[in-house]
């Protein structure tokens, strides 16, 4: 079956099975899955451009969330309608929390034995590790100002030292934006 | 069990709507409420994060650990949907309004603060983490070498924490 590039009409089922599959072959999150996604919709398949592949990873940064599951779901509603939204979401989702509960009900039984605390210790560290990488890939992208640079700072600070809430970082957040939104107009 | 549950819900369903970034800012809000209702001990908590890393699907996947430590299989249900529920329900919204969003610069400007803080808050929580994973040489020296390759040589996350487990069954068994 092929489809044209950028068309629209793309089978519910055959749009949800491509999700199911990125659920289940797609370890870790982060950028390999963005390229198994991208690989899959625009070469694969060729149901969308890569440029609009990239205008949508560009506007789901506005949602909260994962930015694969919201990207998947926001490739849904333009290929498969709201229906695709909704299945794509579920389908790419489903794999990992049947797998997950699985993992969780054994990890619990076997929690105290050491091997299993030696690999949970070895996996911790390395997420440390991964959430570094994350860190300094993510800091890229944090305009090099004074004002950004004070929000990194505190965000840091109150997530480290303090037990204030990380949402309340957010919501400050979002009012500076928008005070600075409001300075420009006004 | 049921109140237990719907306390799962909506504590997940506020860390999905207040994850902007992407999955690894869910991670210092799910430590709040993961924490603060007592639901998992810190260490147990980065057992969540780990296993979440290291199965397929992002990192907000570890609700699904935490709801199935405290509530089974229910437990697990409630808060899966309730931490992706804001993703599909904001994203409609966005695909709702796509076209007017798009190119539109005040989202943009906001993103851009909301960004910065994320980075703060990834950053401050990977310390809290890290003071607990990060016990000694071995740990220390993994975690550099996961930063090395997923910074600088981009291997697949899923290898990385592969290599993590395995180094730590070698070398970490007590």
């Amino acid at each position: 079956m092929t489809e044209p590039a950028g068309g629209r009409a793309v089978g519910l089922g055959s749009f949800v099975m491509t999700c199911l599959r990125i659920g289940i072959v797609g370890f870790g999150g982060g950028y390999a899955v963005l390229e198994l996604i991208r690989s899959e919709m625009v070469r694969t398949h060729r149901w969308v451009a890569a440029d609009e592949f990239d205008d949508l990873l560009a506007a789901v940064q506005l949602v909260p969330g994962p930015t694969t599951v919201n990207l998947l779901g926001a490739l849904g509603q333009q290929l498969a309608g709201w229906g695709g939204l909704l299945l794509g979401t579920v389908a790419v989702v489903a794999p990992s929390f049947v797998i997950v509960a699985a993992v969780a009900a054994v990890y619990l039984q076997y929690a105290q034995a050491p091997s299993v605390v030696g690999a949970m210790a070895g996996l911790a560290a390395a997420v440390i590790g991964l959430m570094l990488a994350v860190t300094v890939d993510l800091a890229h992208d944090v305009r090099r100002d004074i004002l950004h640079g004070l929000i990194v700072a505190g965000a840091f600070v109150v997530v480290a030292f303090t037990s204030i809430d990380p949402i309340f970082v957010i919501i400050a957040a979002i009012a500076v934006g928008g005070i600075q939104v409001a300075l420009h107009r006004g | 069990m049921l109140s237990t549950a719907a306390e799962l819900f909506s504590s997940f369903f506020q860390v999905g709507l207040f994850g902007f970034g992407g999955g690894f800012a869910l991670i210092p809000l799910m430590r709040t409420v993961v924490l603060g209702h007592h639901w998992l001990t810190p260490s147990q908590f980065l057992a969540a994060i780990a296993i979440g890393q290291a199965t397929p699907g992002p990192v907000a996947i570890s609700a699904t650990f935490v709801g199935f430590r405290v509530a089974g299989l229910v437990g697990a249900f409630a808060a899966t949907v309730g931490i992706f529920a804001p993703s599909v329900i904001l994203t409609a919204a966005l695909m709702a309004a796509y076209r007017y969003v798009r190119h539109y610069p005040a989202f943009h400007t906001v993103l851009r603060a909301v960004l910065a803080a994320v980075v703060g808050l990834i950053a401050g929580v990977t310390w809290k983490l890290g003071v607990e994973a990060i016990t000694g040489f071995v740990p220390a020296a993994i975690a550099l070498a996961v930063v090395v390759g997923g910074w600088r040589l981009r291997v697949n996350y899923g290898l990385l924490v592969a290599f993590g487990a395995l180094a730590g069954l070698l070398a970490l068994r007590p």
